[in-house]
């Protein structure tokens, strides 16, 4: 190591400006340097569009997302036409047809909800969970913070794909597992899995914030733990916090599309009037299987799922690129 | 520091323990035995299941057996064999067995030792090559591959964040993130075998050939090399903003030795830190790839015997992954502690 | 600033390349697999079959390509690897094909589904029908040279019943054998040896090597145990090997001494399994000197090999049959037939409303077949009412079975026997109470189902739930008839073409039917006396009433009996010649292998040419 890496950083200096200037400046400049950035404004564009789908699936959907036309299964878009008059392209069904005769175009809609919601619900509970332990490890230190270690190595080297394997099966004929078409085991599972990045993340940066003056101020005019926790603490901690969620809701959505195909994914609906009757995931399982025969049946919904991927990728970074004054080199 | 470095070496062992014991809970209470596999067949006869529960000793309690503790009392017996006794249940011979090195029968490849099936070589071959060294050679490469395009990629787009070459290099390493693998495999399969013809669609001979090993390396390195790529792109731009950077510049130094000598060298610590946790994640997630493309590895393994229930492989093989990551994470705090002296046990 | 990145980047590039060779450095240079162990391919058969043996020694035509003279290999894409491969153990269809190629019963069948000579060249029955001889023929050998006798099958016949071996998943097989439920009862019990040894001197299986004759006697009059004496039970497990290690001599090719068409050559565990020609085998060597096996999930990836040139035959699915159906060349190698393979929607018998018959009626004339066999089958299988599927001695495919496809009769049914309104128009979905169909949640049967579901909603507009559980979980709910579901889809594989194996295997009270809590007094009667009557002909006749008397009782509403879809290169000659609705696995697999020959003069430069 040639050059030393200096002990205090630049950004060490912003944090003092954090707490001289309002707090709503910082995010404002954020702000205004995340509108400038081309890649995020386009990614929230489609982000705010796939849940205006996803809200309004009822009124945009041309079909049911169930509902089966008997002889019409294996339809190409309705800009393909063939010979063979059962497997041309109609008006009707503008995306084709899947394995069993349902508008792709409508379960695209509809699996905009799903696979919307496998995002973000997840990542909030992940970010609450993560970074109330991450807080209070961090700032309770000694013996708290060693026992709620000892969890997080736990879980951090438990295989998560095994964890998810294994609740989804054991749990899933259970009323848990039954809950939301077995949407709310998986968000749990995610959870329990995923918390402990955030929440390593958080007591790093609450170690290194509690030594600084403005925390040591607060202490000695008798502000309380708690107040500190919530006033100083998570406020300077919110940056990579922020990055960090934007990242896992891509993940959670790949990682409910890989659960479907191991076959321990959501259950699919039945009920023609289920608010989730499908996802883009099972989509994707679905037309795997018709990707000689039907192609479009797998291109849809990976370009559906590559395209949300890539808009909250790009959110993420420009996120980061925005917030980089109180960055750490944190992802 | 040694001392610290010997704790945290050790604190391995219960982290083991208390991942077998959560594994060990969850796959009990999941419905369904190892002899429920076909319907069709005649295990239908119940007698069967239970002949075998009793072959197997899944006839015993699972964590304590106080019935032959009590029976054992009955009889009169020393206080060491009724001791015994109350310890005679499966956990407990999970645990005796692997004191002694093993994992036991497998239940779905019946009669055979689960430490043969994931370190034997198939008969006639040299002893090396077994299921565990496959998985363990497509995650190493894996790791190189990923370095090999994350990395360039993340140094490119901070050097020149915000322009069209930062958009397309994240651009890039995202559309292949996001097309889930099972997905690319099969993909790349068809592209390079059948459209192309660079690849056999079916490689049959894995351990005397390189070739083989290309896609589905490549396939399983696609999500590690994009994230490797967002974190050198983070870790280059903070680099870049220090005075020492700037200084370098000012000093008039060529561009090319303040990025590699500066820069670049400086960006790496993240990364390198990175990469035990991420070989550790590339060999416990490569379980899709193998079944596509016919790797007779553990990860295969892996997801057949949680769905066909075989207790001794799921714990065998719950206990290596959890063991590679919990190695990987000792391996970064020490890597750590040699590179930013600073850092040592501050970290989390 | 353009150099220097340039310049990390090749960098890195030259470490890879560096460090890739590390891992999988190959072996120096150790040739793949030796080549042909025997004299070239078509000399010295002495088989009395008299199919006609093509010559492949023709003088070349004079194309460019030198004619291949290297072995002939016939290359098999298959499926799931085999999980045991243990005569007096394995159950699956995928098992049995690899043991089928290695060894051979006391009696063998052909494609025909005639029982035929195998290792016994002659039977007798006794005149009361409750024992049979075999006997063995001469000369008899295993693949490495070792004389075979009666002794060797009642060895098997033995082992498969031992309590001390277990995991028999098929000894119920023998069960008519006398004494042979004393001895399955006590599986895995520990027996000592004076209580073993009473037990086997009361089994009904006796070999006489002097004579060379095995006599197999029954509790009961048995018509149709030549039959038995051909599955894979009777196959001649190695004492040598197996007493060894019961239960896992079968992992080592060493293990298997073979007396079928093939030698088993190599195994890599969920991968390839390698054959080569049996130099000792009875009929003759085969003309095919390897068989490859290679198991690939991907059904997709499976076919794109098999277009490629990379294997001579593949199994068409669902997935691939439009892709066939379009290109005429591979429609040139496409073979279609029956399966013995039927499918019904099985209904808990007691479980409401399914405990009253004309529910079950209606329920079978619900069920869209053709929309079924179109819409999510892809056009493979065909819609069928009865339970014994064409092809099986005592089919009747033409005869009314069950109640047919009619939506209108359906609703018409329910309402008459009062599931009806008030007002007698419409189905009151009350009454019928809830209903659920249970499946084994994978991608492609979520589709299936909520076919299903969409049909019965569709006629008679009652709601349905769907639950679909894991596929092991599916099982183990299947097999209690406790929790055995309400409503699911479950079919019958045949394990030899006898209507017995259908009929009495399956419905019997305490067979699969008790798994639907399905019982009928007097069918079981019916066919136990068919069981035990001699005569084939008669047997058949009294066979066919029980099955009419079964399908009154719809018990099941029967769907759709499936198909054999295989591809098969122009140059392998026999197997398409030899199809039978048992082929599960790939086509010709029950006919007669070693006849099996490669056309080395039409191969094309991707077949192995070592």
């Amino acid at each position: 190591m040639a050059e030393p890496v200096p002990a205090v950083a630049a950004s060490d200096f912003q944090v003092i400006q954090a707490f001289t200037r309002k707090p709503s400046n910082l995010y404002q400049d954020a702000w205004n340097r995340l509108l400038k950035n081309r890649g995020s404004v386009a990614g929230m564009i489609v982000v705010g569009f796939f849940t205006l789908v996803a809200i309004f699936a009822s009124v945009l959907a041309p079909h049911n997302a169930l509902e089966n036309f008997p002889n019409n299964s294996y339809r190409p878009p309705m800009w393909i036409h063939s010979d063979d008059p059962t497997k041309s392209g109609l008006a009707e069904f503008p995306l084709g047809t899947d394995t069993i005769g349902r508008d792709v175009l409508s379960r695209a809609i509809y699996g905009a909800r799903t696979s919307l919601i496998v995002g973000f619900i997840p990542m909030i509970l992940i970010v609450v969970i993560g970074t109330i332990i991450g807080l209070i490890a961090g700032y309770a230190g000694g013996k708290v913070d060693q026992a709620i270690m000892v969890v997080i190595d736990l879980v951090y080297a438990f295989p998560d794909l095994l964890f998810f394997i294994i609740m989804m099966t054991a749990l899933r004929d259970t009323w848990i597992g039954k809950l939301l078409n077995g949407l709310f085991l998986l968000f749990v599972s995610l959870a329990l899995v995923n918390w402990v990045g955030v929440a390593r993340l958080v007591r790093g940066q609450v170690l290194s914030l509690k030594e600084k003056e403005f925390v040591e101020a607060a202490h000695s005019i008798g502000v309380r733990d708690w107040q500190i926790m919530m006033r100083h603490l998570f406020p300077n901690s919110l940056a990579p916090i922020i990055v960090s969620a934007a990242f896992r809701v891509p993940q959670a959505i790949l990682t409910e599309a890989i659960l479907g195909y191991i076959g321990v994914g959501i259950r699919p609906a039945t009920d023609p009037q289920s608010f989730f009757p499908t996802s883009w995931g099972l989509m994707l399982l679905e037309g795997r299987d018709a990707i000689l025969t039907q192609p479009w049946l797998l291109i849809t919904p990976a370009i559906l799922i590559a395209m949300i991927l890539l808009a909250f990728t790009f959110i993420g970074d420009g996120l980061r690129d925005a917030l980089d004054p109180m960055m750490k080199g944190k992802i | 520091m040694t001392e610290y470095y010997i704790r945290r070496a050790l604190f391995i062992i219960p982290t083991l323990f208390l991942v077998s014991l959560v594994t060990f809970i969850i796959m009990h209470a999941t419905p369904g035995g190892p002899w429920d596999t076909d319907p069709g067949s005649r295990t239908s006869d119940p007698r069967v299941a239970e002949r075998l529960n009793k072959a197997y000793g899944l006839d015993k309690p699972l964590y304590f057996n106080p019935e032959s503790a009590q029976r054992a009392i009955a009889e009169g017996k020393e206080p060491l064999a009724i001791a015994q006794a109350f310890m005679d249940s499966q956990f407990n011979q999970f645990l005796a067995n692997l004191a002694q090195g093993k994992f036991g029968p497998s239940f779905r490849y019946r009669g055979r030792e689960v430490e043969d099936i994931i370190f034997e070589a198939q008969s006639g071959k040299p002893f090396w090559q077994n299921r565990f060294v496959a998985t363990a050679a497509l995650g190493v490469v894996a790791l190189v591959i990923a370095v090999a395009i994350g990395f360039p990629l993340g140094v490119i787009a901070a050097l020149k964040q915000n322009t069209w070459w930062d958009t397309f290099s994240l651009f890039f390493a995202t559309v292949f993130y996001g097309i889930p693998n099972f997905v690319l495999a099969i993909f790349l399969i068809l592209i390079f075998g059948a459209g192309l013809g660079w690849i056999k669609i079916v490689e049959i001979d894995y351990w005397d050939n390189l070739r083989p090993w290309i896609l589905p390396s490549f396939v399983l390195a696609i999500p590690t090399a994009a994230f490797l790529a967002r974190l050198t792109r983070s870790s280059v731009l903070e680099v870049m903003r220090m005075d020492y950077v700037r200084t370098a510049r000012a000093k008039g130094l060529a561009e090319r030795v303040v990025v590699i000598k500066h820069i670049l060298k400086n960006s790496m610590i993240p990364v390198v830190t990175f990469l035990g946790p991420a070989l550790a994640g590339l060999i416990t997630g490569s379980f899709i790839i193998e079944t596509q493309f016919g790797v007779t590895g553990i990860g295969r393994l892996f997801v057949e015997s949680i769905s066909r229930r075989d207790y001794s492989l799921i714990m065998a093989l719950t206990l290596i992954y959890a063991f590679f990551i919990a190695f990987a994470n000792f391996a970064v705090d020490v890597i750590y502690g040699f590179l930013d002296p600073r850092i040592r046990m501050g970290r989390g | 600033m353009k150099k220097a990145t340039f310049i990390v980047g090749l960098l890195l590039v030259i470490a890879v390349l560096a460090a890739c060779a590390v891992p999988v450095t190959p072996e120096p240079t150790k040739p793949p697999a030796p080549a042909a162990t025997s004299v070239p391919a078509p000399a010295a058969t002495t088989a009395p079959q008299p199919t006609k043996a093509p010559e492949a020694t023709k003088p070349p035509a004079p194309t460019a390509a030198p004619v291949a003279t290297g072995p002939k290999v016939l290359r098999l894409a298959r499926g799931t690897y085999p999980d045991i491969i243990d005569p007096q153990k394995s159950s699956f269809g995928i098992e049995i094909e690899v043991l089928k190629l290695c060894y051979e019963g006391i009696t063998a069948i052909d494609a025909k589904g005639n029982i035929g000579p195998g290792a016994a060249d002659k039977w007798t029955p006794s005149a009361d029908g409750k024992s049979m001889v075999f006997h063995i023929r001469e000369g008899l050998k295993r693949a490495d040279g070792t004389a075979m006798n009666a002794s060797d099958y009642e060895y098997a016949l033995k082992r498969v019943v031992d309590p001390r071996v277990t995991g028999k998943q098929y000894a119920d097989i023998v069960h008519d054998v006398k004494g042979a439920g004393a001895l399955i009862e006590k599986e895995g019990a520990k027996l000592a040896a004076a209580d073993l040894d009473k037990l086997f001197a009361g089994y009904g299986v006796k070999a006489d090597d002097a004579k060379r004759e095995l006599t197999v006697s029954f509790e009961y009059p048995v018509g149709f145990w030549h039959y038995i004496a051909y599955t894979w039970v009777t196959y001649p497990t190695d004492k040598k090997a197996s007493e060894a290690s019961q239960d896992a001599w079968w992992t080592k090719p060493e293990g298997h001494k073979c007396n079928g068409p093939y030698t088993i050559k190599t195994i890599e565990e969920g991968k390839r399994i390698v054959y080569e020609a049996n130099p000792n085998y009875w009929r003759g060597k085969a003309k095919i000197d390897r068989i490859e096996a290679t198991y690939i999930q991907d059904e997709v990836q499976r076919f794109t090999a098999y277009t490629k040139g990379e294997f001579d035959e593949v199994d068409v699915t669902s997935a691939t049959l439009a892709q066939v159906e379009a290109d005429a060349k591979l429609k040139a190698e496409f073979y279609r037939y029956p399966a013995a393979i039927t499918t019904m929607i099985a209904f808990n018998n007691v479980i409401k409303p399914f405990n009253d018959k004309n529910v079950r009626m209606a329920f079978s004339q619900a069920f869209d077949r053709e929309g079924w066999i179109r819409d999510v089958s892809k056009g493979i299988g065909k819609p069928y009412t009865r339970w014994i599927p064409p092809g099986v001695p005592g089919a009747q495919p033409t005869v009314a079975g069950a109640p047919a496809t009619d939506a209108a009769k359906a609703v018409e049914t329910l309402i008459k026997n009062g599931y009806g309104t008030a007002d007698g128009k419409k189905v009151d979905c009350a009454k019928l109470g809830d209903l659920k169909i249970t499946y084994a949640g994978t991608a492609a049967n979520h589709a299936r189902f909520q076919f299903v579901a969409g049909n019965f909603v569709r006629v008679f507009n009652c709601p349905i739930t769907l639950e679909p559980v894991e596929s092991t979980v599916m099982t183990a709910l299947t097999k209690d008839p406790k929790t055995n579901p309400q409503i699911s889809r479950q079919g019958w594989i045949q394990d030899y073409p006898h209507p017995q194996n259908w009929l009495s295997v399956y419905w019997k009270c305490d067979a699969f039917a008790k798994r639907y809590s399905y019982c009928n007094k007097d069918l079981d009667t019916l066919m136990g006396k068919a069981d035990q009557t001699l005569d084939f002909a008669a047997a058949v006749i009294l066979y066919q009433d029980a099955e009419a008397m079964l399908l009154g009782d719809v018990p099941g509403a029967p769907t759709n009996y499936t198909e054999n879809l295989y591809l098969l290169k122009p140059y392998v000659i026999g197997p398409k010649d030899n199809q039978s609705s048992s082929d599960a696995e790939w086509i010709g697999e029950w006919g007669p292998v070693h006849t099996y020959d490669v056309d080395l003069s039409k191969v094309p430069d991707s077949y192995p040419k070592k």
